[in-house]
């Protein structure tokens, strides 16, 4: 964590809100990437960036700078604003599960850049469990540490860094599943 | 640019087994960084959701949206260093009764009287058991071994705050701590006291009128002499020179803290990653203890801030902890801003929070530069005191430490396929205990209001077995009875039937992470 930003974390604690500036212009394009990656829907990125956001200045007493950067604490928010999102009935896009099948969908630029290489790789990202596939978008898009990681999930680092290579071997596996399935649907 | 072949290289060091797929891995990985779908975001959103935030905080700050919206508008449109100390030395000024002669703006600010400061140091009696029952109390689960969730940099006690935003689904419960310690100490306790002091911060809000002198503001665009009744409710100051600082006095909740004003430090001035190299501070500039604290005392000294209510400086190097814990020592981080604190003294004993770290005054010292980089924690220190039961039973203090970091899960653990997960134990021994206050916060009124309560303080002498994850350093237990009982009695957390590591679901639950325990 840098200075200037735990300087900024210090004055948001102590009262001075308006330091949020700070921590907001530092981290919102990552945080809103994290949420659009999730959801694809540039409306409901913006609305839960805005959501994250908000939350992280309520709360912003309770992050000890000590305990861990900032960013992981921030997506932790955002992570647990996207569960209350998926969860609400209000929202008909996404479960997260959805979200990879959405993706593409609801956004002509991605869809024009997506390969059939891409679908196979979402269709075996989706065969992950949730946390796996988490940990592995957070390790390989964020370009989180595992340490990073951990905070965000609520695991162990050693525990991250075991699903990770356990849902990249599950990838693996499930690539070449699709593939046999691609060139003989019948042999499986 | 992401490289799959660091990512590998990272995959090979967990798992060997892997190389043997590096064909396939490889283009799967390459494949996966290409299709991140992540976009960034508009940049009028982005303009959007700032001014929103700033409105949001303007609202939070005041808890008066409207007022506080009028008065940080003008604050802005006033802007820049000269008029805020303008603002400040007429209000100044005028609450000290010194009017006229301040009123001289051109000539020199007259110096603020030291005799006379802004925020007060306090105690007001206020009877017996006078903030009404404490088992309200919210305590914060404390960041007991700070990462059972989290990873070698202490993260898991940012999961353990019980904070709405973070919250967890009652049904997500974790089987944390994996590891459980059992707390134990075999001497004495001190003599303990049937009634105790609890102290309660007091509401001061520091008023500076303007009544008076505002015909002195007309700006030209707005009058401002034209709006009654009209108070400061903060103020910002900043040194546009040279390793400056930016001071902050918020008026309504009493509190200063100095801040860089970090365009003026190197670090903030770094366009390269050359730049940002030479500032990041290695372990060889890390400085001893004493040095911290002489520095912190000096800034303070310097700068008129009094210490007469604050112990000595204690340098805060749970840092490491992680870092010595870390077997690549070059991944290890190393804070650039280090922590003195000097703790808050009252009623002769020293201050802690709930996981026993020293509480009051902090300053942080930017190694690097050896430069006091910010100072948080200034301000009215006005408590009312109360008398309230207090816990006299040794014998039930023991049991509450061997209660302590266990929050009811089930041993074994049940894993989602029903095997059982055993948890490794530790037993840390606990050296002999002092009465002293730790700081704990009551949100039942909506507010935030500071408590007092006095607690033993143990310190952990040695912990045999896994301390992988461990961070403690004391161990606190509230010696006020309705606060005590009511962390003791809510010790198991019930939990609901089923595996305590539950199956993954249509979302992914943060399943693992400590669940902040509903004590109160």
């Amino acid at each position: 964590m840098d200075a200037a930003e735990l300087a900024a974390i210090h004055a948001c604690q102590a009262g001075a809100l308006d330091q949020f500036d700070v921590l907001y212009r530092q981290h919102v394009d990552a945080i809103y990437r994290f949420l659009h990656r999730r959801t694809s829907v540039r409306e409901v990125a913006e609305d839960l960036t805005s959501t994250t956001f908000l939350k992280a200045m309520e709360s912003i007493k309770s992050y000890d700078p000590d305990r861990g950067p900032l960013i992981a604490w921030l997506y932790r928010i955002a992570r647990n604003t996207l569960i209350d999102h998926a969860r609400s009935p209000a929202s008909k896009t996404m479960t997260l599960d959805e979200t990879f099948e959405i993706a593409g969908d609801d956004d002509a630029t991605l869809k024009a850049t997506r390969s059939v290489d891409n679908k196979r790789l979402m269709a075996a990202l989706q065969k992950l469990t949730p946390v796996q596939r988490d940990i592995v978008t957070l390790r390989l898009w964020e370009g989180l540490s595992y340490q990073e990681i951990s905070s965000v999930v609520g695991k162990s680092e050693g525990n991250c860094k075991v699903l990770f290579s356990r849902s990249v071997a599950a990838l693996r596996a499930a690539l070449i599943l699709l593939l046999l399935l691609l060139i003989s649907p019948h042999s499986l | 640019m992401k490289n799959a072949k660091m990512f590998l290289k990272d995959l090979y060091e967990i798992d060997p087994s892997l190389q043997e797929h590096e064909a396939e891995l490889l283009p799967m990985i390459e494949q996966l960084l290409k299709a991140d779908p992540g976009m960034a975001p508009d940049a009028e959103f982005v303009a959007a959701l700032q001014v929103s935030l700033r409105d949001h905080a303007a609202t939070l700050s005041s808890g008066n949206g409207a007022r506080s919206s009028l008065w940080n508008n003008i604050l802005y449109t006033l802007g820049g260093m000269a008029t805020a100390t303008a603002a400040f030395v007429i209000a100044f000024a005028s609450w000290q009764g010194a009017l006229p002669e301040a009123k001289n703006l051109a000539g020199t600010p007259p110096a603020a009287p030291a005799a006379a400061p802004l925020f007060a140091y306090e105690v007001q009696e206020a009877g017996p058991e006078a903030f009404g029952s404490l088992d309200q109390v919210a305590a914060e689960p404390t960041a007991t071994s700070r990462n059972q969730s989290g990873g070698g940099g202490g993260m898991g006690g940012m999961a353990a705050v019980s904070n709405p935003a973070v919250g967890m689904d009652a049904k997500m419960i974790a089987p944390w701590p994996m590891t459980q310690y059992k707390y134990v100490y075999e001497g004495t306790l001190p003599t303990l006291q049937s009634q105790v002091d609890v102290y309660k911060g007091a509401k001061s809000t520091t008023k500076l009128p303007l009544a008076g002198v505002m015909g002195s503001f007309n700006l030209g665009t707005i009058d401002l002499g034209s709006f009654s009744n009209m108070n400061v409710q903060s103020m910002n100051f900043y040194q546009d020179t040279p390793f400056g600082y930016q001071i902050y006095v918020d008026l309504q909740n009493a509190q200063v803290s100095i801040n860089a004003q970090w365009d003026q430090w190197p670090m903030g001035q770094c366009k390269d990653d050359a730049c940002y190299a030479r500032e990041q501070v290695k372990i060889g500039d890390v400085l001893s203890d004493e040095r911290l604290v002489e520095i912190a005392s000096s800034f303070l000294t310097q700068h008129g801030i009094d210490l007469s209510h604050y112990g000595e400086g204690i340098a805060d190097q749970m840092w490491r902890t992680d870092y010595e814990r870390q077997t690549d020592k070059t991944m290890a981080y190393i804070p650039d801003t280090q922590r003195v604190v000097f703790p808050l003294v009252i009623d002769g004993e020293t201050v802690y929070d709930q996981s026993g770290q020293p509480y009051g005054l902090s300053v942080g010292v930017n190694v690097k530069h050896e430069k006091v980089s910010d100072v948080y924690g200034m301000g009215d220190r006005t408590y009312k005191k109360s008398s309230y039961a207090g816990v006299t039973d040794s014998a039930a203090i023991k049991k509450f430490l061997e209660n302590v970091d266990n929050y009811g899960y089930p041993m074994p653990f049940l894993r989602e396929d029903g095997s059982k997960a055993e948890p490794t134990t530790a037993t840390v021994t606990l050296g002999e205990p002092t009465i002293s206050y730790v700081t704990y916060y009551d949100y039942t009124t909506g507010a935030n209001t500071e408590l007092l309560v006095p607690a033993l303080v143990f310190p952990v002498k040695s912990i045999a077995g896994d301390n992988t994850y461990f961070y403690r350093q004391n161990v606190v237990v509230p010696l006020a009875e309705q606060m005590f009982a009511e962390q003791n009695l809510n010790r198991p957390m019930p939990i609901e039937d089923g595996p305590a590591i539950m199956p993954a679901v249509e979302v992914p639950a943060p399943d693992s992470a400590p669940t902040p325990t509903p004590r109160g």
